[in-house]
């Protein structure tokens, strides 16, 4: 019992020989999102998926999101662009949709209107809740503050035809590839 | 990617209960083990540079608050957790040592046995192990067989035993040795080379190597013994090792006068002669350019650059010293100035790093083997955790996890197969079995909190 107990503080005063590398700054964007890399495929979440473009710039990636069941975009994948400021994870990053999407929150030129990534936004957020609240942001848009009105009035108002229009601008993500 | 260690490298470990652990020893900033850590007021502990950086990045200081809970954060009420910085220290040493040990095969202390027996032991030693930590009803152990009478079936049958009443002579040396494992363990590094020279991985011994009686070698010393001894004599051989290491510390410290740190069994570090001051924050409105240059060049910074330069380098600058203030081995000045320069180096490389999308994708198109090779060196790694769990055979509790993994995925498949070039490969290569195993042993642990985050 005795020795269990003394077993930390021995321990303390041991270390300290190899401690001084300690708040190694300059790399600390690299060194998260490499942390963020690793977390994002070990857990391997359905329906959303972010790898960097180049292995030599970090801070520029590319993912995917498919629709959540029971939506308007059930089966549809759209690809998205994530941008990591030098500043990352103390200012958000920048998100577009490079895949053409039809969204109340979306505008044409796939900017995206949502809180956590504007004054929202938190350090402790990562690449894999913001894909995770992009996916829930198609099943619940926020209609009261629209960058597509037309979308927000279609969303309640006549689903068939929300659904036909957001079609006409869907395109299969094989076909953006190829651009 | 090897030196980035993360929570999930426990998964498929024996200890696969350590990734709580250690995922409660990181700063949810970084991700990293903290570094100083300091405590909020609503109770919530970041690294003591990350919040400050989180702090100063906010527009006003009363717009400030904590990145988990958004209730208002001050920086002058932030203070130190020394408890979790003493954890963090603990675990970080020991951790490789653990995780090595939570690896290699299950210990096995048997008189001399045919491969072929020892094999058999092993492996139902290993389900019982997992057994016991999922609390599954299990029949008896099978492995009891009459030309295996050793000490390490017997093990085996003791754990079969708590479910079903065995007639089992329970052995006190092999119970305390179970018991005493994590600390023998854990108190590993500290041994120097003296242990890990042996090469093993943990305390095997196995018969080959001439201690029929299941004796260990001390951690520290290496000195061969009964489990039971190794209890009583760490202690005293822990406390010598330590009486030498504050003797030749004393030397060190009277040579250079350093003040000595009141904190119990905190090592005498390399400070500087006097405590290292806080710096102040400042109200950049009330300051012209000619004055905040004269400031900067009074901290001893660069002064050039726009007035949005000068506000930010010295903002960092606060942040940094600060934080290094903190640490219980705080850098020199200059190491901090090459960290400052390092920081403006990155902002002002990103800025003018402007890629054009044709570049990135060419550039993607001729690196696509690097990026083929990372993948499936992380699909590795994942087959290589699994491999333990899946042998054994799921226990019940996991493979109602599976059942419910594949209820929610039945669609997922269908879609993923629509989704780019990176992820139809990551899907492709790997067998589904393996993709869904992996998310059960994650999805539980680490996802839950996360996801709900995203809808906070």
């Amino acid at each position: 019992m005795d020795s269990q107990n003394t077993t930390p503080t021995t321990f303390s005063s041991h270390k300290m020989q190899d401690a001084p590398t300690a708040m190694a700054d300059s790399h600390s964007v690299t060194k998260r999102l490499q942390s963020e890399l690793m977390q994002l495929m070990m857990s391997n979440v359905p329906g959303i998926s972010a790898f960097p473009v180049s292995d030599s710039n970090l801070c520029q990636w590319t993912g995917t999101i498919s629709g959540p069941e029971g939506t308007f975009y059930e089966g549809l994948t759209y690809k998205i662009s994530m941008t990591f400021p030098p500043n990352y994870p103390y200012h958000a990053p920048v998100i577009r949709f490079v895949s053409p999407m039809w969204h109340p929150n979306v505008d044409m030129s796939g900017n995206i209107c949502l809180d956590i990534l504007k004054e929202k936004w938190s350090a402790i957020y990562n690449v894999q809740t913001i894909l995770l609240s992009l996916q829930s942001l198609l099943g619940e848009p926020n209609n009261a503050s629209p960058l597509n009105a037309q979308a927000a009035d279609l969303w309640d108002g006549n689903p068939a035809e929300y659904k036909r229009l957001m079609m006409t601008h869907y395109k299969d993500i094989g076909e953006i590839n190829d651009e | 990617m090897d030196e980035i260690s993360d929570p999930s490298d426990w998964t498929g470990t024996r200890l696969p209960s350590l990734l709580i652990l250690d995922a409660s020893l990181r700063c949810r900033i970084c991700k990293d083990f903290f570094k100083s850590p300091f405590m909020t007021e609503c109770a919530h502990t970041f690294c003591s540079l990350c919040i400050r950086k989180c702090i100063a990045s906010t527009p006003t200081s009363e717009t400030a608050c904590c990145p988990i809970c958004r209730a208002p954060v001050l920086e002058i009420r932030l203070r130190r957790n020394q408890v979790v910085e003493d954890l963090v220290e603990w675990f970080e040493n020991a951790r490789a040592a653990i995780m090595t040990a939570a690896k290699a095969e299950p210990v096995v202390i048997s008189v001399p046995v045919t491969s072929a027996d020892s094999e058999r032991v092993s492996s139902s030693e290993r389900r019982g192990r997992k057994r016991r930590r999922d609390s599954v009803d299990e029949k008896p152990s099978t492995s009891v067989t009459p030309e295996s009478g050793d000490s390490a079936p017997r093990r085996a049958v003791r754990r079969g035993s708590r479910k079903v009443s065995y007639e089992v002579k329970l052995d006190i040396g092999d119970e305390s040795e179970d018991e005493a494992a994590p600390f023998d363990l854990g108190k590993k590094p500290d041994a120097g080379s003296s242990a890990s020279a042996n090469g093993d991985s943990s305390f095997i011994i196995i018969d080959d190597d001439g201690n029929p009686d299941g004796l260990v070698p001390c951690p520290v010393c290496n000195v061969v013994m009964t489990p039971q001894e190794v209890q009583i004599h760490l202690d005293d051989c822990f406390k010598e090792q330590e009486a030498k290491e504050t003797r030749t510390n004393q030397s060190a410290s009277s040579k250079s006068n350093g003040p000595i740190r009141t904190l119990q069994s905190q090592p005498l570090s390399k400070m500087s002669k006097k405590p290292l001051q806080r710096l102040p924050k400042l109200q950049y409105d009330l300051f012209n350019d000619s004055k905040l240059r004269s400031k900067l060049v009074e901290l001893g910074l660069p002064a050039y650059g726009t007035r949005v330069q000068l506000q930010q380098r010295h903002t960092e600058w606060v942040s940094l010293w600060n934080a290094n203030a903190d640490s219980n081995n705080p850098k020199t000045k200059r190491q901090l100035l090459r960290d400052l320069n390092d920081w403006e180096s990155n902002l002002t490389k990103y800025a003018v790093q402007k890629i054009s999308a044709d570049d990135l994708s060419a550039w993607g198109k001729s690196h696509s083997n690097a990026f083929d090779d990372l993948i499936a060196r992380a699909k590795k790694n994942v087959q290589k955790k699994l491999d333990p769990e899946q042998q054994q055979g799921a226990s019940r509790t996991v493979e109602v996890n599976v059942q419910s993994q594949y209820e929610r995925q039945d669609s997922a498949p269908e879609e993923l197969k629509k989704v780019d070039g990176i992820d139809q490969k990551v899907n492709g290569r790997t067998e589904e079995r393996m993709d869904y195993g992996c998310d059960v042993l994650t999805d539980t642990l680490i996802t839950q909190p996360v996801s709900s985050d995203a809808i906070m």
